[in-house]
C-alpha cells in the first residue's frame, strides 16, 4: 500500500512503544485511505451534484407598466388616490411617492371619489362598488348594487355633499346613493346607452352626458328628466361646471360643448385639435377650464369657455389620459400614466 | 518496454520519418479542404425541454436567427419620405437575401403591420404603409396618427420619440450562412445609409457575421504570435533545431488533427481557434523539452559520431513516460467535455483529443527521431545567452524548496488555493456583461445593440408557448387569453424585460378600437363570449399569416414573446425561474406552457446545461487525472500530488474570471476543461526529472537540483514563450479572443509557476514513495550507463 514516505519509517519502527505503533497504523491507513475517499468522492460530485439555476427576485413596483388608472381624486389630508388596472387603487403623495392601498376586488376601477376624511368610493367593471369610511385603510364591496343582465361596466362617480354621489355606466346606469354609498338606487330604467359623466350641482340639478351625443338634464336631483337639443353626434365623455348655470361637455373627435343656462342649450366650441377628448374641468385656483383626452392633447379656455386652446404634453408622451385633477398651481393627470402638468412641463410618474 | 520503443524509433528512423511525411503530405490536402464556420444548430442542446419547444415552434414564432434592422434620425421623426423610402427599400430587399424567410420580414413597409379600423360601414384591416408609400402630407399625417393609434405598432416597431423604426427579419435556419447574410445586409444597409439616417443592425447572424469577418484579422495574430514564439525560442534555446522542429512537431499535428477531422466530416469553428492555438502550444511545449533534454545529454557525452543519435535515445526513452502521460492526461481531461449534451462541445472535444492525440507521434516520437540528424549538435546559432538569467530564476525556485522556506510555500500555496477556491463560486454562468460578450463593448454590434436597447422595448427575444396540440381553438379560449395576459404584467415586472407582445395584446386593441377608440376598454373582454366575439372578428378581418407571430395555424398554440435588454446569465436565470413560479401557481384546466424558444430561450437551456455539468466536468476530469497518474506511477499518492498544481491553475483561474467578470459559456467550457489537463504539464517534468534522478542514486538536493535545471529549464523556456505569445491575444477585435488569450497565459503562468516553485517544495516535504521509494526499484535506472 502507498506511504507518504518510507524515509520516515524506520523511526517510527525503532520505537516498539504500543502507543506509537498504532500511531503508525492510523497514519497508514489515513494515508492510504485519504486517495480512495479523493477518488470516491470526485466520481460522487462528477455523478450527482448537479447545480439548479437559481434567479434573483423582483420586487413588483407599485406602478406597473401595464397598469391604466382610469380614476383619480384628492387623498384626505394630502396628495391623490388613483385606481385601476386589476382593482389597484395608490396613494400619491405631493412629493410623487406612491403607496399601494389594500385592494378589495380583482376587477379593473374606473374612478375614485372622496366625501371627506373618512368617507371614499370607487366603481369599476362588472358593476363593482367599494366603499371606505376609515380614510382608505380598508375598502368594503358594496352588494346589492342595482345590476343589469348584459353589461355592467361603471365608469365614472361624482360626489357632493351629504353622503350624495351619482355613478354612471353602460346599459343606462345612472346609480344614486345619499348614504356614502352604502346603498344604491337607479335613477333610470336600463336602456342601451352608456352614460359617461353626471355632475351633481349645488342647486340639486343633474347634468348626465353619454354614447351618441347624448344629454339629460333634471331640475330636480333624477326624478323629472329633459333632453336638451346637442349640436353634435359623437360620444360624450365628461361635463363640469363651474357654477350652477355655466358648464363645459367634452367628448370624442375634439368635441367641445358649451352651456350658459344650467344645460339646457348647448353651442360647439371651436377647437383646433381632432384628437378624443376624455375629461374636462374647472380649475377654481387658476381660473381656467382643463381637460385631457387622448395622444396626450390638452386643452385649455379662460372663465367664459370660448377660447379654447390645444396642446400636447410633451413630444415624447403621446399617452392617452381619461382624468384630470387640478392642484394648486400644477394639475394631476391619470390615464395610460400618472404625472403632473404645470401648463408648460409634463412629469410622468415611475416610468 | 519504453526501451524497446525508442530503440525502434532509433533504427528505423527513416522508415519513421518516411511514413510521417507521407502521411503528412496526404493529411494536409483534407487539412486545407477543412470547413470554417459557425452552425448555429451545433450550439443547441437537443434534448433540452427548452431547445425542444424552441425547434418546434421556431418557423411560426420567431427562430433564434432574428435579424433587428433599426433606422434612425437625429432630427426630425421618420415619417418623412427619405426616411420611409428608405425603410420600403430595406424591406424589399431583404427578400433577396439568402435563407431569408419571406413571410418573417415585418417593417412599416411590410403587409404585416396593420390597422384594425371600425367605421360605419363595418370592420376593416389595412395595411399601414403597404404597397405604397404615403403620396402627400395628408396621407403622412393620417399614417402617423394610425401608428400612434396603434400599441402593437408604436413602441414595437416605432420607437416612443417617433425618431427610429424597425424591421425585423427572420431566416430558415438549416440554410443560413453567417459570412453570407452579413455581407448582402451590409451591402443593403450601405445603399440607404447617408448623413441623416443611421442604420443599425443587430442578430444572431449579424453577430457570428461579424466574427467571421474578423477571420483574417485572427489568422494575423495566430502568424504573429508563431512569429514571436519561435523568436523567441531562438533567442532562449540559441539553436535552429530548437525553433524549426518545435515549430515542425505544431505544424504536423495540425495538419493531422485538421486533416482526420475533415475526414470525420467535422466543420471547424472560428470561435474556438483559441482552443487551437492551446494544443498547438503543448507541442510546441513537449518538442521543447526533448530539445532541451537532448541539449542537456550533449553535455554528457564525448564528441563522437554517434552523439546525437545517442542523446536523441535518451531524451525519447527519459521524456517519453512524462510526455505520453501530459498528452494522454489533456486528451482524457478534454473528453469529459464530451459528456456535454451540446453537439459543438461534443465536435470540439474529438476534434481536441484527436490533436492532442496527434502530439504522441508529432512532439513525443518525431521530434527525438529528427534530432538523431542533428550534426554539430554542441554550438549555438547565436551569442546572446539568456541562461545564466533563467537559472537564476531556476535557483530562486531551487532555494524556496531546499530552504525552511518550502514550509511557507506550502503554506502559502494552501491559502491561495482556499482563497481562490472560495472566490471561484462568484463564477457565473452565462454572460456577466449586456451586449455580445463576444466582441468588446464598443465594437460597432454591441454600439448598435445598445442603441437599438435604448428606443425599444429589447432586441433579444423569447417566446413562451401556451396550448395544447390538437386542441384547436384553445387559444381564442377566455382562460388562456387572461392568462396569457397575467403571464405578461407579471414578468414585465422584471426591469431587464423591456416589455412583451401576445394575442392577449391584440384583442384589448380591437375591443377599443370597437368602442370608438374608448381606453376605458383597452381590456380584454370580461366573458368568454365577449373575447370568443372579439377574436373571431380578429378572424374575419386578417389575412391569412398575419397572426402567424401570435397563434399557429389552428389556433391550438399560441406565443407570448419577451423582449429582453440583454441576455446576462443573471437576467435569464431570473426571467426562467419567475416563468416557472408563474407557472406553478397558475395551472391551466386544458392546455399547457411549454419553455422557452428564441434566442434568449435556448441561450437558456445552453446555460442551464453547462451549469448542471459544470461541476461533473471538473470533478470527472480530477477523476480521470488522478487515475491516469495512479496507473502510471502505481501510487495513489502520486495522484493526489499531480491534482495540486491542476487545483491551484483551476481555482485560480475561475477566480480571475469571477473577478473580471468572464461568465462560463459555451464558448469558455472548453478552454477551461483543456486548462485541467494543460495544469499537469509541466509538473509532470518536474516530478518525473527528481525520480529518474532518485533512482539513479541521487540525494533528494541534488535529484531538485538537476530536475529544476534541466527540465525546469525546458518548463521556463515554454511557459515564458507561450505566456508572451497568447497575451498577444489581447489585442484582438474579438473580445471572446483576447480573453481567452488573457485566461490561457494565467493558466500557463501559474501552472508553469506551481510546477518550478510549488512542486519541489512539496515533494521535498513529503518525499512520497512513488518518487523516493527504495523498495520500488528504479524503472529506468539501468538505461543510461554512458551518460554518468
Amino acid at each position: 500500500m502507498d506511504r507518504i514516505s518510507s524515509a520516515v519509517e524506520p523511526q517510527l519502527a525503532s520505537a516498539e512503544i504500543p502507543r506509537n505503533r498504532l500511531r503508525r497504523k492510523i497514519v497508514k491507513v489515513t494515508v492510504s485511505g485519504v486517495p480512495w475517499l479523493i477518488i470516491s468522492g470526485l466520481l460522487w460530485a462528477g455523478l450527482f451534484i448537479k447545480p439548479q439555476p437559481v434567479g434573483g427576485t423582483v420586487q413588483p413596483p407599485v406602478l406597473e407598466r401595464r397598469d391604466h388608472f382610469y380614476g383619480i381624486s384628492p387623498a384626505p389630508g394630502e396628495g391623490i388616490w388613483v385606481a385601476g388596472s386589476g382593482g389597484k387603487i395608490v396613494a400619491i403623495n405631493d412629493q410623487g411617492h406612491t403607496k399601494p392601498l389594500i385592494p378589495a376586488t380583482d376587477q379593473t376601477l374606473q374612478d375614485i371619489a372622496v366625501w371627506d376624511d373618512a368617507h371614499g368610493v370607487a366603481v369599476g367593471n362588472e358593476g363593482v362598488v367599494l366603499i371606505t369610511s376609515d380614510g382608505g385603510a380598508h375598502w368594503k364591496k358594496v352588494s346589492d348594487v342595482p345590476h343589469s343582465e348584459v353589461a355592467n361596466k361603471l365608469t365614472r362617480v361624482r360626489v357632493a355633499a351629504g353622503g350624495k354621489a351619482v355613478a354612471t355606466g353602460e346599459m343606462g346606469a345612472l346609480l344614486f346613493t345619499t348614504d356614502f354609498g352604502a346603498t344604491w338606487t337607479r335613477l333610470r330604467n336600463e336602456e342601451d346607452v352608456a352614460w359617461n359623466d353626471a355632475t351633481l350641482l349645488p342647486n340639486g340639478s343633474l347634468v348626465v352626458v353619454g354614447e351618441f351625443g347624448r344629454i339629460l338634464v333634471s331640475p330636480d336631483g333624477g326624478n323629472t328628466w329633459q333632453a336638451p337639443e346637442v349640436p353634435v353626434q359623437s360620444s360624450l365623455m365628461a361635463v363640469a361646471f363651474r357654477n350652477p348655470t355655466d358648464g363645459v361637455a367634452v367628448g370624442l373627435e375634439g368635441v367641445v360643448l358649451t352651456t350658459r343656462d344650467g344645460g339646457r342649450t348647448w353651442r360647439q366650441e371651436k377647437l383646433d385639435s381632432h384628437a378624443h377628448l376624455f375629461d374636462v374641468t374647472w380649475d377654481d385656483a387658476n381660473q381656467r377650464w382643463l381637460g385631457v383626452g387622448a395622444l396626450g392633447t390638452w386643452i385649455k379656455a379662460g372663465p367664459g369657455a370660448s377660447d379654447w386652446q390645444s396642446g400636447q404634453l410633451d413630444e415624447r408622451d403621446l399617452a392617452w389620459h381619461t382624468r384630470i385633477l387640478p392642484m394648486g398651481k400644477e394639475a394631476w393627470l391619470t390615464g395610460a400614466n400618472v404625472g403632473r402638468w404645470d401648463g408648460t412641463r409634463w412629469h410622468a410618474l415611475g416610468r | 518496454m519504453i526501451e524497446k520503443i525508442a530503440a525502434f524509433c532509433m533504427r528505423r528512423r527513416a522508415l519513421i520519418a518516411g511514413v510521417i511525411a507521407c502521411l503528412t503530405l496526404v493529411l494536409s490536402w483534407f487539412a486545407l479542404r477543412i470547413e470554417v464556420r459557425t452552425v448555429f444548430e451545433d450550439m443547441l442542446p437537443s434534448r433540452h425541454e427548452y431547445v425542444k419547444t424552441h425547434q418546434k415552434f421556431k418557423d411560426t414564432f420567431g427562430g433564434s436567427n432574428m435579424v433587428t434592422i433599426m433606422l434612425e434620425v437625429d432630427k426630425g421623426d421618420i415619417f418623412d419620405m427619405e426616411v420611409l423610402e428608405k425603410v420600403r427599400a430595406l424591406t424589399l430587399g431583404l427578400r433577396e437575401v439568402s435563407a431569408v424567410n419571406p413571410f418573417q420580414i415585418t417593417s412599416l413597409a411590410s403587409k404585416k403591420l396593420k390597422e384594425v379600423r371600425a367605421s360605419t360601414d363595418g370592420i376593416e384591416t389595412r395595411p399601414l404603409m403597404w404597397p405604397n408609400l404615403p403620396a402627400n402630407t395628408e396621407e403622412m399625417t393620417s399614417l402617423r396618427q394610425a401608428v400612434l393609434r396603434n400599441p402593437l405598432v408604436y413602441g414595437p416597431y416605432v420607437s416612443k420619440d417617433l425618431q427610429a423604426t424597425l424591421i425585423t427579419v427572420d431566416f430558415i435556419d438549416r440554410e443560413v450562412n453567417y459570412a453570407k447574410v452579413f455581407e448582402e445586409i451590409g451591402a443593403l444597409v450601405k445603399k440607404v445609409e447617408n448623413d441623416r439616417v443611421h442604420v443599425r443592425v443587430v442578430g444572431a447572424p449579424i453577430l457570428y457575421g461579424w466574427v467571421e469577418h474578423y477571420l483574417p484579422e485572427t489568422l494575423e495574430l495566430v502568424a504573429i504570435a508563431l512569429a514571436l514564439t519561435l523568436t523567441m525560442l531562438f533567442l532562449l534555446l540559441r539553436t535552429w533545431r530548437g525553433v524549426f522542429l518545435p515549430l515542425l512537431a505544431g505544424a504536423v499535428s495540425a495538419i493531422w488533427a485538421l486533416g482526420i477531422c475533415n475526414l470525420l466530416g467535422i466543420h471547424f469553428e472560428p470561435l474556438v481557434i483559441v482552443v487551437a492555438m492551446l494544443i498547438t502550444s503543448r507541442a510546441v511545449s513537449h518538442s521543447v523539452q526533448i530539445v532541451n533534454r537532448f541539449d542537456d545529454e550533449l553535455e554528457h557525452i564525448t564528441d563522437g559520431s554517434e552523439t546525437s543519435r545517442q542523446a536523441a535515445h535518451v531524451a525519447l526513452v527519459d521524456l517519453f513516460r512524462p510526455g505520453m502521460v501530459g498528452v494522454i492526461a489533456d486528451a482524457a481531461c478534454m473528453a469529459v467535455v464530451a459528456l456535454s449534451p451540446i453537439p459543438m462541445l461534443q465536435k470540439l472535444t474529438l476534434l481536441s483529443v484527436v490533436w492532442v492525440m496527434t502530439l504522441t507521434i508529432s512532439a513525443v516520437i518525431l521530434t527525438p527521431v529528427l534530432l538523431s540528424w542533428i550534426r554539430k549538435p554542441q554550438g549555438t546559432a547565436h551569442g546572446l545567452d539568456l541562461a545564466p538569467l533563467l537559472r537564476k530564476v531556476l535557483d530562486f525556485g531551487l532555494w524556496m524548496a531546499l530552504s525552511r522556506f518550502r514550509y511557507v510555500v506550502i503554506s502559502c500555496s494552501l491559502l491561495v488555493l482556499l482563497g481562490s477556491g472560495f472566490y471561484a463560486f462568484k463564477l457565473k454562468v452565462g454572460d456577466a456583461n449586456p451586449g455580445s460578450p463576444i466582441l468588446w463593448p464598443e465594437a460597432t454590434y454591441n454600439q448598435d445593440s445598445t442603441a437599438i436597447n435604448n428606443r425599444f422595448d429589447g432586441v433579444d427575444r423569447m417566446f413562451v408557448v401556451v396550448g395544447q396540440d390538437g386542441k384547436d381553438g384553445l387559444v381564442k379560449s377566455n382562460e388562456v387569453l387572461q392568462a396569457m395576459n397575467r403571464f405578461q404584467r407579471f414578468m414585465e415586472v422584471q426591469p431587464e424585460i423591456g416589455g412583451s407582445i401576445s394575442i392577449a395584446d391584440v384583442v384589448p386593441v380591437l375591443n377599443r378600437t370597437l368602442r370608438e377608440g374608448n381606453p376605458r376598454y383597452e381590456e380584454l373582454g370580461a366573458t368568454a363570449t365577449i373575447n370568443g366575439s372579439l377574436m373571431a372578428i380578429l378572424e374575419s378581418v386578417s389575412e391569412p399569416g398575419d397572426m402567424d407571430r401570435f397563434v399557429d395555424g389552428p389556433a391550438a398554440n399560441g406565443s407570448v414573446t419577451l423582449m429582453f435588454r440583454d441576455r446576462q446569465g443573471e437576467t435569464i436565470r431570473t426571467a426562467m425561474a419567475r416563468i416557472k413560479e408563474f407557472v406553478a401557481h397558475n395551472p391551466l384546466q386544458t392546455g399547457e406552457w411549454q419553455l422557452a424558444g428564441g434566442l434568449i430561450g435556448i441561450t437558456a437551456a445552453m446555460n442551464e446545461v453547462i451549469l448542471a455539468s459544470q461541476i461533473e466536468g471538473v470533478a470527472l476530469a480530477l477523476l480521470v487525472l488522478m487515475i491516469i497518474c495512479t496507473v502510471v506511477y502505481r501510487s495513489t499518492v502520486a495522484g493526489m500530488l499531480f491534482m495540486l498544481p491542476v487545483i491551484i491553475s483551476n481555482t485560480l483561474t475561475f477566480a480571475f474570471m469571477a473577478w473580471k467578470g468572464i461568465g462560463m459559456s459555451i464558448n469558455t467550457v472548453p478552454v477551461a476543461a483543456l486548462g485541467i489537463g494543460l495544469g499537469v504539464d509541466y509538473a509532470f517534468y518536474i516530478a518525473d526529472r527528481i525520480k529518474e534522478e532518485i533512482a539513479i542514486g541521487s540525494t533528494p538536493e541534488n535529484a531538485i537540483r538537476t530536475a529544476l535545471h534541466s527540465a525546469g529549464m525546458g518548463v521556463l523556456v515554454t511557459a515564458s514563450v507561450l505566456i508572451l505569445s497568447t497575451l498577444l491575444w489581447w489585442a484582438s477585435s474579438l473580445r471572446f479572443q483576447a480573453e481567452m488569450g488573457l485566461l490561457m497565459a494565467i493558466w500557463l503562468g501559474i501552472s508553469a509557476m506551481s510546477a518550478l516553485f510549488v512542486m519541489p517544495s512539496v515533494i521535498y516535504v513529503f518525499r512520497p514513495d512513488f518518487i523516493f521509494g527504495r523498495k520500488t526499484r528504479p524503472v529506468l535506472a539501468g538505461i543510461q550507463p554512458q551518460a554518468h
